[in-house]
């Protein structure tokens, strides 16, 4: 299993090539660039062009291709930001920890409330309750997350006042002691982690229904059920230790989820983490933190895709993922 | 003639009274101010940042030799000392001298001298630091230091701003800018090596979440400043901004959305603030395009479009119609200027007698086979802008003009400008208080001349008028030009817009005007029993 986790990194480094070096070329042909930003009558021309010699904007874009996979490659450098004026890998080592702290509340919670949902979808099965239950899931999961956030901010922040609306902390919160420290922080992750993890939610509520249900009819099932288990136990113990298997593999797929949605969330929420970065960068044309950052959340992708395979075959020994006879 | 008839007394706070150490027990003092913006600032070195917010933030942080007054109505700008303590001209008006202050310090305890100002003329020209407004110092020829206090500055001209560009740029402490090698200026994180000597110190920089503000325990302006702490937190979503305006989260929101005014008005705890701005909303027609090279068809447009109209289904009294790409309230604005009215039979007429006329029946005027047919373009995200497209796309419908509105990202939107690829669009200029900024607009050579608008009188009016050295004899320069501007039509003037900001009414002594809206921020307090923080 080793050596097929390294075989699969090792795959990844010419996919990771290919994706940059095409987001590279896609960047620098879009219009606009990002000295057309400074767009004001004060603006000195002469400053202008100095500007696009420290960028290395000046050269043609075969040779700007070519310095940048001598550095992003050989030297491992992400450069300088245009927009920022700081190195690239300081801004990331900045907003990262943040995302990850979203991110991964982000999936817990949706893990818990969507098994949560889950299971008693698939209890109930066929049942009213269960189809609204499902109608009120599917309902969240179709509404958009930008207006979902906005609601929950007019109703928590604005109307109630109990959850504040933006950021990692409130203002003079590093002269609390650590309790009121904590309890502030987690005040200001709930709405955006809600809102982050709605989309796991649903999508773990529906996997696990289905799994549970066909789990449920299986032979095993009835043998518990004829030896006089409780139903309860039946379900919670025999059957979901089965209908987790498929769900593993969730985890390592909702990434790109999380990383799209962080997007969103994180400007709405002014949430100081990647999907800020790369919102603003975009926009900016801020080519070293976009090449950066799709490097990044490529590697997540690879990684979390990797981690689902080899957890699935961890948790099953059914699954092989090496080739016998080899 | 001696141009420091210009300068006036200083106004400062607590005149009079006897100057004491400042308590943060004060009642008329202290507070935490919490702003909300929606952009992070790029660097904390002037020199080396793209931001115009980067400058709002370096005039709390750093002085500057004199301090611009918002009194442009009735002469240009003039100015009250700051660090200089006063300043005089020489017989020919070719020269300043300042006469610093000798008890400023940086937050580090070293002085401010005449080393420091120096320095920062040096650096503002110096072609790799790249300053974005570096041109401002083109006419001053150089710098001399007579001695640790006193400063002068050598002019190539005599001309009215010339104390406007000795002092632009704010004065940077020399012995922490030195150790930085110019080439890294723009890789540097700023926040954390640079010392202070104005109002405010910095105390962290949270990149994309808080600027923290603190007051300089150690400004030599007595009483000031009246806030212990300024934060400005950044956030980028408009409507999360507005929230928190009103939930008390923060006291500031600049540039309140016009719709959501009346709202904000009826809050209790929220007053707006509202002055005009330096800040003008334009159509640009591309004389390239064979419709737009007659100044007749363009005037025909600016009737055929009903401004009046546009304003008040759109800015809810927050804008005036414009006549000048001078601002009203400068000194060089000729008031003889009204408004182009709507008059759209005159635009008829106008096209008709140019041979415009419906003749296939569709609606639209056609001429040898060619529809009049237009792109009107605006940026994304600009409400506002995107509205007024299509009710002008409707107004000049009713006249047979057929406008197609098309809404562009802001980076393309603004490098099609300069690669001269549009038709028309709609976008606008927030622009200086000296009023040279016609040069760049307007001028045949510059790059920024959009409508590629050609006229060698106007480039003599407008490249003279700056260098006369009394602005009395400079002002029938300027209405010459705005006339020609006015009759010619490279941009259909739209509107001047007011500034109107959310204030929450905790916060004292808050004075805003066309300088910005921190420019008075040493000036805020919030009273004990309204802290918060």
């Amino acid at each position: 299993m080793l050596s097929y986790g390294i075989r699969r990194l090792l795959a990844a480094i010419p996919i990771l090539f290919v994706i940059l070096t095409l987001t590279f070329f896609l960047i620098h042909l879009a219009p606009g660039d990002p000295i057309s930003m400074f767009e004001s009558p004060d603006i000195d021309p002469a400053a202008r062009e100095q500007m696009r010699r420290i960028y290395g904007l000046d050269a043609p874009l075969p040779v700007q291709y070519l310095r940048w996979v001598r550095d992003f490659f050989f030297r491992g450098e992400f450069g300088t930001s245009f927009q920022k004026h700081r190195p690239v890998a300081d801004l990331l080592a900045e907003a990262i920890p943040n995302t990850l702290l979203l991110a991964g509340l982000a999936l817990l919670a949706g893990f818990v409330i969507g098994g949560a949902i889950g299971i008693l979808s698939a209890i109930r099965a066929g049942s009213r309750g269960e189809f609204l239950l499902s109608l009120a899931t599917l309902t969240l999961y179709s509404l958009p997350s930008f207006w979902l956030a906005l609601e929950l901010i007019l109703v928590f922040s604005l109307w109630l006042g109990w959850l504040p609306s933006s950021h990692i902390a409130s203002v003079g919160a590093a002269q609390l002691g650590w309790f009121p420290r904590i309890i502030d922080r987690v005040a200001h992750l709930i709405l955006p982690a809600l809102t982050l993890g709605i989309a796991p939610a649903a999508m773990m509520a529906r996997y696990l229904r289905s799994s549970l249900i066909e789990v449920i009819h299986q032979d095993f099932i009835r043998t518990a059920r004829a030896k006089g288990i409780a139903e309860r136990l039946v379900v919670l113990k025999h059957a979901l230790a089965n209908a987790l298997l498929p769900i593993l593999t969730l985890a390592g797929l909702s990434i790109p989820i999380l990383i799209n949605g962080s997007l969103i969330i994180e400007v709405i929420f002014s949430w100081p983490g990647m999907g800020r970065v790369i919102y603003e960068a975009v926009f900016a044309r801020d080519y070293p933190v976009i090449i950066a950052t799709t490097f990044l959340a490529s590697c997540l992708v690879i990684l979390g895709n990797l981690t689902a395979d080899l957890s699935y075959a961890l948790a099953d020994p059914r699954i092989r993922l090496e080739r016998h006879g080899r | 003639m001696s141009a420091s008839i210009l300068v006036f007394l200083p106004l400062l706070h607590g005149c009079g009274t006897e100057p004491g150490p400042v308590s943060a027990t004060d009642p008329g003092r202290g507070g935490t101010a919490v702003i909300g913006v929606r952009q992070d600032v790029d660097t904390f070195n002037l020199y080396a940042t793209t931001s115009a917010f980067t400058q709002q933030i370096a005039d709390l942080l750093f002085l500057r030799l004199a301090r611009e007054q918002p009194d442009s109505r009735d002469h240009p700008p003039t100015f009250s000392p700051e660090f200089a303590e006063s300043w005089d001209f020489s017989e020919d008006g070719l020269s300043i001298t300042f006469h610093l202050r000798k008890d400023v310090k940086w937050s580090d305890g070293t002085p401010t001298t005449a080393g420091d100002v120096l320095y920062s003329w040096e650096i503002s020209k110096d072609p790799e630091v790249a300053w974005i407004n570096a041109d401002v110092k083109e006419h001053i020829e150089a710098v001399e230091v007579l001695d640790d206090f006193t400063i002068r500055f050598h002019f190539r001209l005599n001309y009215p701003y010339q104390l406007m560009d000795a002092n632009d740029g704010n004065i940077y402490p020399r012995h922490v800018l030195e150790k930085i090698p110019v080439g890294q200026w723009r890789s540097t994180d700023w926040s954390r090596i640079l010392f202070y000597n104005g109002p405010f110190l910095l105390e962290e920089w949270k990149s994309q979440d808080s600027i923290n503000l603190v007051r300089n325990p150690d400004f030599f302006e007595p009483g000031a400043p009246g806030l212990d702490r300024v934060v400005f937190r950044i956030i980028p979503d408009p409507t999360s901004l507005l929230s928190q305006l009103r939930s008390g989260e923060i006291d500031i929101m600049e540039d309140l959305p016009p719709r959501d005014l009346a709202a904000i008005r009826r809050e209790r705890n929220l007053q707006v603030i509202e002055y005009p701005d330096r800040y003008f909303q334009y159509i640009c027609w591309n004389m390239a395009n064979p419709l737009f090279q007659k100044p007749e068809i363009r005037r025909a447009l600016s009737m055929g479009i009903n401004m009046e109209k546009i304003l008040d289904a759109l800015l809810y009294g927050t804008a005036v119609p414009a006549s000048s790409p001078i601002i009203s309230f400068f000194y060089e604005h000729d008031d003889s200027l009204k408004p182009i009215p709507y008059r759209p039979e005159e635009t008829r007429r106008v096209l008709a007698r140019n041979g415009w006329a419906d003749t296939d029946g569709d609606g639209w005027l056609d001429r040898e086979g060619e529809t009049f047919s237009f792109e009107l373009e605006t940026n994304a995200g600009n409400q506002v802008r995107e509205d007024a497209a299509i009710m002008i796309q409707a107004q000049l419908a009713e006249l047979g003009i057929q406008v197609r509105p098309r809404v562009i990202e802001f980076t393309v939107f603004q490098q099609k400008h300069m690669d001269g690829d549009f038709d028309s669009f709609i976008a606008a200029w927030k622009v200086s208080t000296k009023v040279d900024y016609l040069k760049p607009l307007f001028h045949s050579d510059s790059p920024v001349n959009y409508p590629s608008y050609r006229n060698p009188h106007l480039d003599d009016l407008i490249g003279k008028a700056p260098t006369l050295p009394d602005p009395a004899d400079a002002l029938p320069l300027w209405q010459e030009a705005q006339r020609i501007l006015y009759r010619d039509q490279p941009y259909t003037l739209m509107y001047e817009r007011q500034a109107v900001h959310g204030v929450n009414r905790r916060l004292q002594g808050v004075r805003m005007d066309h300088l910005g809206p921190y420019a008075h921020l040493k000036e805020w307090w919030i009273p004990p029993d309204k802290r918060r923080f």
